[in-house]
């Protein structure tokens, strides 16, 4: 199996305080990879430097075998890369399925003219159509003329996913997408996410505190405390590695 | 079904510029039809204005110097260049447009407040250009003399002549800009005002889009300033200050920011207004800034964005007292 997704010896300070601290980590084509770690830890950081919103200090993420570190976040969006957001970042004056249509227009790429002259109704019935398939994938098809702030918390987690992979992406970063759901939201997500991988081929990098997601879901975990990486494994492993619990616990004196 | 309710659109548009092409007819006051004429090219600044705020979420409280630009551009060309109008007028445009990118790509990496000031700074250096570069736009004085423009021949030389002319490229802009916002590129304006951040995950060129939108609006400035140019015969560096930012601003806001209808609704409503009021001269302002207020506070979405939203609410009301009373106690 090929890797998508290759982190080397990537660190990034902010001020005084490191947040990534030399990591290093592959991502497999076609897995559901979890990343965990305490707060504070470094997890969403390494998200937002794989998506461009920050550029490392050092190091380099390699996307497809190519550098994709220091490019700005649209154009990593257009390569292949999607993301959702821990604190939900949607579009809320618009509808769900405009939040979505957003996404879907990364998979073209038109000229100001063109742009114009797309507005005839057979195009946006089309954009339409697919919004509300991938609506209809993620479970929220009823909700798609709902402007997207009244949905609720989980069914804007649920859009955010819809809305990435709207852009058509290879990989996609869910930053906690179980928070705030309650039990039977977290099942039916836990399903969704399998089928993102299944059906869509799309492979998954997930951040979550869910601890039976993640031993549910995942296929490899990779543990970050203080922006290192303590530990990596398949989660039967991860479970019991005293490092791992040392970096949730702490230790104790003896 | 469908292609009926196409037919009754294009039925509703034709009856609305029918309707449009009837008011200097029914104004007969030249005066009046001066008021439209006016009015229509303010409009115009507005519907940029609100592409550009209102759309993608940008400030800029200095559009009355691509107003001035497209004015003086074109009053230079037909005046010392002896250029027709027809050319003056696409070129005002452009020679605001290229203004407007020189000056959107290093300001529009301004956030809020920063990029307004910046705007304002903007606006005050244009206007002390025109009045201070004496040789090439006449200073203080002006420039006198702008040709009326010719079409087959003719000199459109009355207001009323001119309100057609002033209507047809009012609804061109009006049609192109519906067009914009109607297309990808008009969603993805909305999806920057509506947060930045994760409209550039989404693949959204935040920066390239934001210069486009204000590129745009520049241009429509510029294409107004033309027609007034042309419309008073005479300009001076005065009429394009500050104040004419800010009022034009005013009445895209009252008139409801992100709504198509909005800055047409907003100029109507400010020069009505403002001609009302005419022979309060010194509580004009005081006046004018009071509705805004009322505006403001009563109508935060402006008048196109809130109405409806009343409407509703107030039948909601009804239709419950209706049922309460209906209801055996």
């Amino acid at each position: 199996m090929a890797v998508i997704l290759d982190v080397r010896n990537l660190s990034k300070s902010f001020g005084g305080l490191v947040a990534i601290d030399d990591l290093s980590l592959e991502v497999e084509r076609g897995t559901i990879h979890a990343i965990i770690g305490p707060n504070g830890s470094g997890k969403t950081t390494f998200f937002n430097l794989a998506t461009g919103l920050y550029t490392p200090d050092s190091g380099e993420i390699l996307f497809e075998g190519e550098r994709i570190s220091g490019l700005p976040p649209h154009v990593i969006a257009h390569k292949g890369i999607g993301r959702t957001f821990q604190n939900l970042l949607l579009f809320g004056d618009m509808t769900a399925v405009d939040n979505v249509m957003v996404g879907l227009q990364c998979r073209n790429r038109y000229s100001l003219v063109e742009a114009i002259l797309r507005t005839g109704s057979a195009v946006t019935d089309q954009m339409y159509k697919e919004a509300t398939k991938l609506l209809d994938f993620v479970r929220l098809g009823g909700s798609r003329d709902q402007p997207s702030k009244y949905l609720s918390y989980g069914e804007q987690r649920l859009l955010e996913i819809a809305r990435a992979l709207g852009t058509n992406p290879r990989l996609i970063l869910l930053d906690e997408p179980a928070a705030g759901m309650n039990p039977q939201e977290t099942i039916l997500l836990t399903k969704t996410i399998r089928r993102i991988r299944d059906e869509l081929g799309v492979t998954v990098v997930i951040i979550e505190h869910d601890m039976r997601l993640v031993m549910n879901l995942a296929e490899r975990v990779s543990v970050l405390d203080y922006g290192r990486k303590v530990s990596e494994g398949p989660p039967e492993v991860i479970k019991n590695d005293p490092k791992v619990i040392e970096a949730y616990l702490g230790v104790t004196e003896e | 079904m469908a292609a009926s309710r196409l037919a009754s659109k294009e039925v509703r548009q034709v009856l609305g510029i029918g309707a449009v092409c009837l008011v200097p007819v029914v104004l007969r006051n030249n005066y009046y039809i001066h008021l439209a004429n006016a009015a229509m090219i303010t409009m115009i600044v507005a519907t940029g204005l609100n592409l550009l705020t209102g759309y993608c979420g940008q400030i800029s409280i200095g559009h009355a110097a691509f107003w001035a630009v497209g004015a003086y551009t074109s009053a230079l060309l037909t005046t010392r260049l002896g250029w027709s109008f027809w050319a003056a007028l696409p070129a005002s445009g452009l020679v605001a447009a290229v203004l407007g990118y020189v000056i959107g790509r290093p300001t529009l990496r301004l956030k809020g407040a920063y990029l307004a000031i910046a705007s304002i700074g903007v606006g005050e250096i244009v206007q002390l250009v025109l009045l201070n570069w004496t040789k090439g736009t006449g200073g203080a004085l002006g420039i006198k003399g702008i040709p009326f423009p010719r079409l087959l021949g003719f000199e459109l030389a009355t207001e009323f002549q001119l309100f057609y002319l002033i209507f047809a490229v009012f609804l061109t802009i009006f049609g192109v800009t519906d067009g914009i916002v109607r297309s990808p590129l008009g969603r993805a304006f909305l999806a920057i005002r509506q947060n930045e951040v994760a409209a550039q995950f989404m693949g959204v060129d935040i920066a390239r889009l934001k210069v486009l939108a204000f590129v745009i609006s520049t241009a429509y400035a510029g294409v107004a300033g033309s027609l007034f140019a042309h419309l008073q015969g005479y300009i001076s560096p005065y009429g394009f200050g500050f104040k004419e930012s800010v009022g034009i601003l005013c009445m895209a806001l009252a008139g409801g920011m992100g709504y198509r209808w909005g800055p047409v609704i907003g100029v109507l409503l400010l020069t009505i207004a403002r001609e009302s009021f005419r022979y309060f001269q010194d509580y004009q302002l005081v006046v004018y800034g009071l509705l805004l207020i009322v505006v403001i506070v009563f109508m935060p979405k402006g008048v196109a964005g809130s109405v409806p939203e009343l409407v509703d609410k107030w039948r909601g009301r009804l239709r419950r007292r209706g049922q309460r009373r209906g209801q055996p106690t």
